[in-house]
């Protein structure tokens, strides 16, 4: 937009240096610019009036005249002034490339555009820009593939917890020799009352995991009271007592390392598996 | 073309033209028609793309060029008129002024200011009432 009115500003310029001036005030300046730039538009639209009042689209010498005219403008000297001899012809102004994208960064050629995109609107991308790398692995989709790994899972999480549970739990041995260990079978718990579950289904499992630990034998924890009668007392009432809450009692009545000892003796005297997951809690000893 | 100029001629002749150049003003489209054949070789200080630029502006849609470049050309005389107009006045400013501190007989340094340009413009019928500060 403002091209325009700056080319005219030099055309002004190149006016004012015919006439014979050297130097010009700014504000002179614009106001000459603007009377320049109203001549033009003052000029096209009264011409375009009268063309249209003679029912004509495109305009004719003859409406110019008639502009002039109604403008009041003299034209008589301009065939003079044309051919004056001191008139300064501007050189020709070039039509300025747009400043080209920098494509020092460019790696590759773009695509062109597909037939349906017209040609002025911007360019396509670098091809790099297509590339999908993705962040992760794809999955499988292949059905055996899928197939064999359900498989191959189910298989190694059964072997894992059977082990677990082998190791930690309570554990039957086929052989005779004393090392349990070389095959360990999960032991067979057997139930007071079997028939018990046929007629009572469950849908809901978390109550087995206190049902274990009423099975557990108590007396394991319960010996950590005060005297080896009360564990003996408490031996044969069995399931009824509530094994949790006694050990956070006695540690406290019982700060000597030699009473711990015997304790743990009594312990791996009485009970052969060992399951480090179901004992009690011990606290850390306390040194005198 | 030539009967719609002659026309128009006459109602032309009503306004602008002072007494001794009647014939001339009468016939006033007819030179300016020949001028415009002769314009085909002539390249105005203004370049075309402007003056079409302007003349779209305002509605004015230009099929020959050399309407064009006539626009362009009597725009170039009308400015060069007020210039002309305005040097004048300044060279009778600076011929009034007395002193003869300057180097030469007459000030070779013309500057256009407001105070040229705008008895200028009062003549003809442009009323140019600048402030000389902004507050």
């Amino acid at each position: 937009m403002a091209e325009h009115r700056t080319v005219l500003g030099v055309c002004l310029g190149a006016l004012l240096t015919e006439a014979g001036f050297d130097a010009v005030d700014n504000i002179a300046y614009e106001t000459m610019l603007e009377v320049l730039t109203s001549f033009m538009i003052s000029t096209g639209n009264t011409a375009r009036n009268y063309c249209e009042l003679a029912g004509r689209v495109q305009p004719v010498v003859g409406d110019l005249v008639m502009t002039y005219a109604d403008l009041g403008i003299d034209l008589r000297g301009i065939e003079r002034y044309a051919r004056r001899q001191q008139r300064l012809v501007l050189p020709a102004l070039g039509v300025g490339s747009a400043p080209r994208p920098i494509t020092i960064l460019q790696a590759g050629s773009k695509l062109p555009h597909p037939s349906h995109i017209p040609e002025h609107l911007p360019a396509f991308p670098d091809p790099h820009a297509y590339i999908r790398t993705p962040t992760h692995k794809q999955p499988v989709t292949e059905y055996e593939a899928l197939r064999e790994k359900a498989a191959a899972q189910k298989r190694d999480i059964e072997r894992a917890l059977t082990k677990f549970v082998a190791k930690t739990g309570d554990t039957q041995s086929l052989f005779t020799t004393d090392d349990v260990n070389i095959f360990p079978l999960v032991a067979c718990k057997p139930h007071p009352q079997p028939f018990l579950d046929a007629l009572m289904p469950k849908d809901q499992v978390f109550d087995e995991e206190d049902e274990d630990l009423e099975l557990q034998p108590p007396p394991k924890r319960v010996k950590r009271g005060l005297d080896l009668s009360q564990n003996t007392d408490k031996d044969s009432d069995g399931e009824d007592s509530s094994p949790p809450s006694s050990p956070p009692e006695c540690p406290d009545s019982q700060s000597e390392v030699g009473k711990d000892i015997l304790q743990a003796e009594k312990i791996s005297s009485e009970d052969p598996i060992d399951n480090p997951y179901l004992q009690a809690v011990k606290k850390p000893h306390k040194y005198i | 073309m030539k009967l719609e100029s002659e026309e128009k001629c006459t109602d032309g002749n009503t306004s602008g033209a002072t007494g001794g150049d009647q014939a001339e003003s009468k016939t006033a489209g007819q030179p300016l028609a020949e001028f415009l054949m002769q314009l085909e070789d002539y390249t105005p200080t203004i370049p075309d793309a402007v003056t079409s630029h302007y003349l779209t502006m305002a509605g004015f849609e230009a099929s020959d060029p050399r309407m064009v470049r006539l626009v362009s050309l009597a725009a170039q005389k009308f400015i060069s008129d007020i210039g002309n107009d305005a040097l004048q006045h300044c060279k009778a400013r600076s011929s009034a002024l007395p002193n003869k501190s300057s180097k030469t007989s007459k000030d070779k340094k013309y500057t256009l200011t407001m105070e040229d340009l705008a008895p200028a413009l009062n003549e003809y019928g442009i009323t140019v009432k600048k402030p000389p500060y902004f507050v």
